[in-house]
């Protein structure tokens, strides 16, 4: 049986409303502030702009917009069984080959609001197709609250204290999956295209070519394995998708101390700046892009909107935060895996069209003046050419400025 | 992975919170009992064979940590003066020992048994025991075990 020989995974989910800080601090304690040196070892890997963005250090400045920027974490560290229970059909499934840890539990704040959360799970030596299941079924965890064992539900308290009401479903404000963020040192053997399409999809293993349900078809799965997977180094290889980034990373031979120390650099690696400092800000990213898009979708006004696309395209949208080649070639495969650049466009073209709107507005209140001004000429005209001092004139003259004016208003509630 | 499926009912009876005065376990509902044996124990689910006669699974367990109490004891677990005070009443048609004490018995051992599609049957606290004897039968359990009733 294919098992994991170590795995780490995060489930990350966005909180719709603002949290008091204060709230968030009596369940998580202080935020986490990292030290000048560990500062200074990340400036030396990332643009100094890009770490501001994304971690508090002690005794550095921030601009104002990004004195919002926090990190919670709270150590669970508490090896559960994982089961699900269906009350309705009495059904129990009990992942027996699922070695779940809960590592801990992070809330992440942001700018403008933006609030992610996150499930840190150690997985190491699980079964492969008991995680994936694992996967399928946590990260589905906000409409599936009640399938959870009370031990799981008891160790997630915390995280489900942030949302009113208790209500879970509020666990994930956009979309309905928590994302999955996943790095699995896998034997050679188990190191293939089609477990990495498996693993990032949460699919059963093996199931390529079954003619399971699931199964992809033949130019889905190879356009995935082409466009959405990048290996730069024959040691690794990683898949973007919208619901998941997944790096498996390929192990030869025994396992022996020696890679077990190799493994924990890589392990720090990957979570400490590709996952924390990459995948987190494309995360922040779709969240604003997205909610702008849905807001222009259902004809919500925002006042701010280009205000707050100016600040977040100069602390969040450039295209290199890095010295080095990989984390901006993880960037976009992270950004390309979550459509960011589709989210984008769409964007770009609301403000376009609320740009034309504004233009429109514009040209009806100088097309207003216009009639006021020729009728008054009109006026003047044939007060001129006839002598007489119609006292009628005048008053069609404020018709036609009250009209202009209630065109306008009904053209600006339009608008709104 | 493990599947069963838990019909409502009958199984809560020794879960606390049920009327039932018999044995207990600690766990507070039967999934988190599975959950715990199927995880620990996944062997004993994945090799069990059937019972010819009824194709029922009986599955025995013994953790390493205390998982309830037990309401069914042997003699030997007793002391002089309880032995002293053992009577014999009737239950389900049949006569068995009981004998009336403040203490519990806490137990590492628990049964569970299986149906079709690993529906569960029954589960409880303590070790495998027979039926109770019927018409003067003797049973040699039963001849060593007694009912534990609390004042």
């Amino acid at each position: 049986m294919s098992r994991s020989i170590r795995s780490h995974v995060f489930f990350v989910g966005n909180l719709l409303h603002k949290i008091d800080l204060k709230q968030i601090a009596n369940v998580f304690g202080a935020p986490v502030i990292e030290k000048p040196e560990t500062y200074a070892f990340l400036c030396s890997y990332f643009h100094k702009s890009h770490i501001d963005a994304m971690i508090e250090a002690q005794g550095q400045k921030r601009p104002k917009f990004l004195e919002s920027v926090h990190h919670y974490h709270l150590e669970i560290n508490r090896t559960l069984p994982l089961s699900l229970f269906n009350a309705k059909t009495g059904n129990l499934d009990v992942l027996d080959e699922y070695k779940m840890s809960i590592k801990g539990l992070h809330v992440y704040c942001f700018p403008l609001g933006i609030t992610l959360f996150a499930i840190e799970i150690d997985d190491s030596g699980s079964s492969l197709n008991d995680l994936t299941f694992a996967h399928s079924r946590i990260r589905e965890l906000p409409s599936q609250w009640k399938e959870f064992s009370e031990e799981f539900k008891d160790a997630l308290k915390p995280i489900k204290s942030l949302v009113p009401n208790d209500n879970v479903r509020d666990l994930v404000s956009r979309g309905n999956k928590l994302k999955i963020f996943q790095i699995a040192l896998l034997d050679s053997a188990d190191w293939t295209d089609g477990h990495l399409y498996e693993i990032a999809t949460s699919s059963p293993i093996d199931i390529i070519g079954t003619a399971h349900v699931l199964d992809p078809s033949d130019d889905y799965y190879h356009s995935m394995i082409k466009e959405n997977t990048i290996a730069p180094f024959k040691n690794w290889k990683s898949m973007s998708l919208m619901d998941s980034f997944t790096a498996l990373i390929k192990n030869e031979g025994a396992f022996d101390e020696e890679k077990e120390k190799a493994w924990l650099g890589d392990e720090i690696r990957w979570i400490n700046s590709y996952y924390r400092l990459i995948y987190l800000r494309v995360l922040v990213q779709k969240t604003f892009l997205s909610s702008r898009n849905d807001q222009y979708r259902l004809n919500q006004s925002n006042v701010h909107l280009m205000r707050d696309l100016t600040r977040m395209e100069q602390y969040y949208f450039y295209d290199n935060i890095s010295y080095n080649f990989l984390p901006d070639m993880l960037n976009k495969q992270m950004e390309k895996g979550l459509g960011i650049n589709e989210e984008r466009e769409e964007l770009s073209t609301q403000i376009k069209e609320r740009e034309n709107k504004n233009t429109n507005t514009l040209t009806g209140i100088v097309s207003a003046f216009a009639i006021i001004s020729i009728a008054y000429d009109f006026y003047g005209l044939l007060k001129a050419s006839t002598g007489s001092d119609s006292q009628i004139m005048p008053f069609i003259i404020g018709i036609i400025a009250t009209l202009s004016i209630l065109i306008l208003v009904l053209h600006l509630a339009r608008r709104r | 992975m493990l599947s069963f499926i838990i019909p409502q009912g009958h199984t809560m009876r020794h879960f606390p919170g049920s009327d039932d005065v018999g044995s207990v376990f600690y766990a507070k509902s039967p999934t988190e009992l599975l959950t715990y044996a199927a995880s620990v124990f996944p062997e004993v689910f994945k090799t069990a064979s059937p019972d010819p006669n009824d194709g029922r699974k009986r599955l025995s367990f013994v953790s390493d940590k205390e998982v309830g109490l037990c309401n069914v004891v042997a003699l030997s677990d007793l002391t002089s003066e309880e032995i002293e005070s053992i009577t014999e009443e009737e239950r389900d048609g049949s006569i068995v020992k009981t004998v009336i004490t403040n203490r519990t018995f806490p137990t590492r051992e628990f049964q569970i048994i299986l149906g079709d599609k690993n529906t569960v049957i029954t589960m409880f606290p303590g070790p495998m025991a027979p039926p109770l004897p019927q018409n003067g039968e003797r049973s040699e359990f039963w001849d060593n075990h007694v009912f534990i009733k609390h004042q």
